[in-house]
């Protein structure tokens, strides 16, 4: 079965280890196991760029099966953007290949004397040179290994200049645009002086049922492509949430200013982009549903770029939240941010904090080092991206965070404009107007994150008997009803982690669609592959014990009640419209918490109480069995 | 030759998804492993290729040629080529021969290739975009194949 492998880059000794059956079952791969491992290879209180941090790289349950679609990588540590619990998810084709290679979880601790990779080939992890990669885009770095290694199917993890130069919202990437974005660790993977992980395998993974699994896999796979949402995703890609977005009145522009994008009608749209970049779609390992666009753009003063992506992320934040009405500007930034490796959702937010502060008369040319900050200006929004990496003009400014980078502008009010939650991870979904999702999103460990936490079923206008058939309670269906919706949140949160232990990809499930998998399609696939008898609540108590876990981790750190808390802006009542004077009022957030911390079995700051970690098998935790 | 259905790939079409890969190293080995599938699709990341490699039954099949046992033999009737596994002597000559690269060698030295899972083959009914397609053939497509992909790294050249 695939194993746990510990590299130590300061001492380079590499050692292995079996998982044992009955805690696999506790917290399944992916996201779960690691959560466990972070919790017990890091102290608290360390340093995130010390050695003593951990870069744990994790395949899922399922990555690897057939099964679709499986084929996501889990990365975690202590975040060193936020100093608070750091994962990211990417796709991709990493995970399988990690898992034929022999491999479920890598933990890598220490730090490399020099600039290097990690070579994985069969049960080999081989600790080698990269001075040869050092100082390369990803593009042209994960080129040089497959030059290198001669072999075109070697599946890669690496980091661009800004994760060399510890920028802090780096990021780690894989193929043009694949992103495993949030919480900077490509800024943890660069302070191990770790450019790339490489892998290739040719073991197999074999299925206590293989029969079964046959038929369920192929099963589900001939339901899920009858379904109105694949249709749409394997045509409109991630770019379809944009329509419904706007129609909601979910997106925000000139840094959260203004409701919706007027100036980007009629040129900021999903058909503009269909129409004149889209050349052709490809697919993660695994997935039939093929959303990952391939663009070139052909004329104008960006001709001749050729890149992938994008998705709805890049329209609202290299777009609307910019005000940057124009495509090929928004590719030329995103393939900018691809290409040095920074999460695309970070630098939107730093570059309209800057147009705001530009706006206001607060900061002009002589702060922004002759670059003009007027709101979507193209030169700017192209170019910024590499003097990030670099560390130079107004790149070094905002290279370290928003709280540094208000130092360095020494303009203290500028604080006021930049927008990020409980933990300090950026705002991203529009937390006004809804209240499950606001819940879901800030009480995410890695802090305000749809990914982790939004309740898109919230807002469908859903029958009642539909919604209490898929959360198991009666939720109330109005998305500006408080009750009903802790259950909403957790029930969510639940089924992400589990989603995220497994390896599966969010959008083939309940986060993209109500007829998409919940907790019962995965079990099947999961019960297949195993041989084991788990039930639904078995499942969900998985994802309750990785949620728990994950909690542990922050409470050690001492974060409590304010990590779960909104920005300022989400509690400001919005002016005009069919929502005017609806925002997220503070009091009635409040009670709403309180009520999400007794589900949960956690005391008034948040933190699991004894009995709940009883219950759990966590309160031996850390273990050190693993 | 009466007409055959034969396997016909269009690689503008693959998503590099690799199910086929996975269905088919399911269904002939009982586990996941495309190491073994009779099918491999090559990526080509910065290029934005994806390739897959599945025997075509070629009309003049260049591993039957160079097969110095005769394992490899092109079915008069069918016009399909079988590979005999007891006959073959793994000697990978016909592995070289191939211009498609769709006789594949697996880890533990074995030859294999495709057979068309007694003619309903899985990878087809896995393939989204119809990349590959099980359809009466047509002589233009087996010539193709026999020209295909020149290797990784000299250059990738896709000949039409």
């Amino acid at each position: 079965m695939s194993q746990i492998a510990y590299i130590d880059l300061t001492t380079k000794k590499v050692s292995t280890k079996d998982i044992p059956e009955q805690i696999h079952r506790m917290f399944l791969g992916g996201r779960g196991l690691a959560a466990y491992l972070l919790y017990n290879h890091v102290e608290k209180g360390i340093n995130p760029m010390s050695p003593q941090n951990a870069l744990i790289v994790s395949s899922g349950t399922l990555s690897g099966y057939f099964a679709t679609a499986y084929g996501r990588t889990h990365i975690t540590g202590k975040s060193p953007l936020t100093g608070v619990y750091g994962d990211s998810n990417i796709g991709g084709d990493f995970s399988p290949e990690l898992k034929y290679a022999g491999f479920q979880h890598l933990v890598i601790k220490g730090k490399a004397d020099k600039p290097t990779y990690l070579w994985i080939h069969d049960g080999q992890i081989e600790i080698k040179d990269a001075s040869g990669l050092w100082g390369f885009d990803t593009f042209e770095t994960q080129s040089r290994i497959w030059e290198e290694l001669e072999d075109p199917d070697v599946k890669i993890l690496c980091i661009g200049q800004a994760g060399e130069r510890l920028v802090r919202f780096a990021c780690v990437r894989s193929w043009l645009k694949r992103a495993a974005g949030r919480t900077g660790l490509g800024c943890l993977m660069g302070s191990k002086q770790l450019k790339a992980i490489a892998v290739r395998g040719t073991k197999g993974l074999p299925a206590k049922d293989p029969g079964k699994l046959l038929e369920v896999s192929k099963r589900q796979l001939d339901y899920g492509r009858k379904t109105k949402i694949f249709q749409i995703m394997a045509k409109w890609g991630l770019l379809w949430p944009w329509v419904v977005n706007r129609e909601r009145g979910f997106v925000r522009s000139r840094n959260h200013q203004i409701i919706g994008f007027p100036e980007g009608l009629g040129t900021m749209e999903v058909d503009v982009f269909l129409d004149k970049y889209q050349e052709r779609m490809f697919a993660c390992h695994g997935c039939a549903m093929h959303c990952q666009h391939r663009w070139e753009i052909k004329e104008g003063h960006f001709a001749g770029l050729k890149g992938e992506g994008p998705e709805w992320f890049i329209m609202a934040g290299l777009g609307a939240l910019v005000g940057n009405p124009y495509w090929d500007v928004a590719l030329a930034a995103e393939e900018a941010c691809n290409k040095y490796g920074l999460d695309v959702w970070t630098y939107a937010n730093n570059v309209a904090w800057l147009m705001e502060l530009w706006q206001r008369g607060i900061i002009d040319s002589n702060n922004t080092y002759g670059l003009n900050l007027e709101w979507g200006n193209r030169e700017t929004l192209a170019k910024l991206p590499a003097l990030i990496a670099r560390r130079e003009g107004l790149g070094a400014i905002i290279a370290d965070g928003p709280d540094e980078a208000v130092k360095r502008l020494r303009k203290p009010e500028a604080a006021l404009y930049y927008h990020r939650c409980g933990k300090g991870l950026d705002l991203e979904a529009p937390l006004t107007q809804q209240r499950a999702t606001p819940l879901g999103c800030l009480t995410s460990n890695r802090g305000n994150d749809h990914l982790r936490g939004i309740c898109n079923m919230e807002h469908m206008n859903l029958p009642p008997a539909v919604l209490e058939n898929i959360f198991g309670r009666p939720i109330n269906p109005d998305p500006l009803a408080w009750d009903t919706k802790a259950w909403m949140a957790t029930w969510t949160q639940y089924l992400y982690a589990v989603v995220d232990a497994l390896g599966l990809c969010k959008f083939w499930t309940k986060f993209a669609a109500p007829d998409l998998w919940g907790f019962d399609e995965p079990l099947e696939v999961l019960n297949a592959v195993t041989g084991w008898d788990m039930s639904k609540d078995e499942l969900f108590e998985v994802g309750e014990r990785i949620w728990n876990t994950e909690r542990l981790f922050n409470a050690r750190e001492g974060i409590g009640r304010e990590g779960d808390l909104p920005s300022p802006i989400s509690t400001v009542p919005i002016r005009g419209g069919r929502l005017d004077g609806v925002s997220l009022e503070p009091d009635k957030y409040s009670k709403m918490l309180d009520e999400y911390y007794e589900l949960h079995g956690w005391d008034w700051e948040g933190r699991p109480t004894p009995d709940t970690l009883k219950r759990l098998n966590l309160d031996k935790e850390p273990s050190h069995i693993l | 030759m009466a007409a055959q259905k034969n396997l016909l790939i269009d690689a503008n079409l693959c998503t590099g998804c690799r199910l086929c890969e996975l269905v088919c190293s399911l269904t002939k080995e009982r586990e996941c492993r495309p190491a073994n599938a009779r099918i491999h699709c090559e990526s080509y990341i910065i290029e934005g290729l994806r390739f897959p490699r599945v025997c075509v039954n070629c009309t003049k099949p260049a591993c039957v040629e160079v097969c110095a046992v005769e394992a490899l033999r092109k079915d008069e009737a069918t016009g399909y080529v079988e590979l005999d596994y007891n006959e073959c002597t793994k000697c990978e000559a016909c592995v070289e021969a191939c211009p498609y690269g769709a006789i594949r060698l697996t880890p533990d030295g074995e030859v294999i290739k495709c057979d068309l899972c007694n003619g309903d083959p899985e990878c087809v009914k896995v393939c989204e975009t119809h990349a590959i397609r099980f359809d009466e053939h047509q002589p233009q497509h087996l010539t193709r194949a026999r020209r295909g992909l020149v290797s990784y790294t000299d250059k990738v050249i896709l000949e039409a």
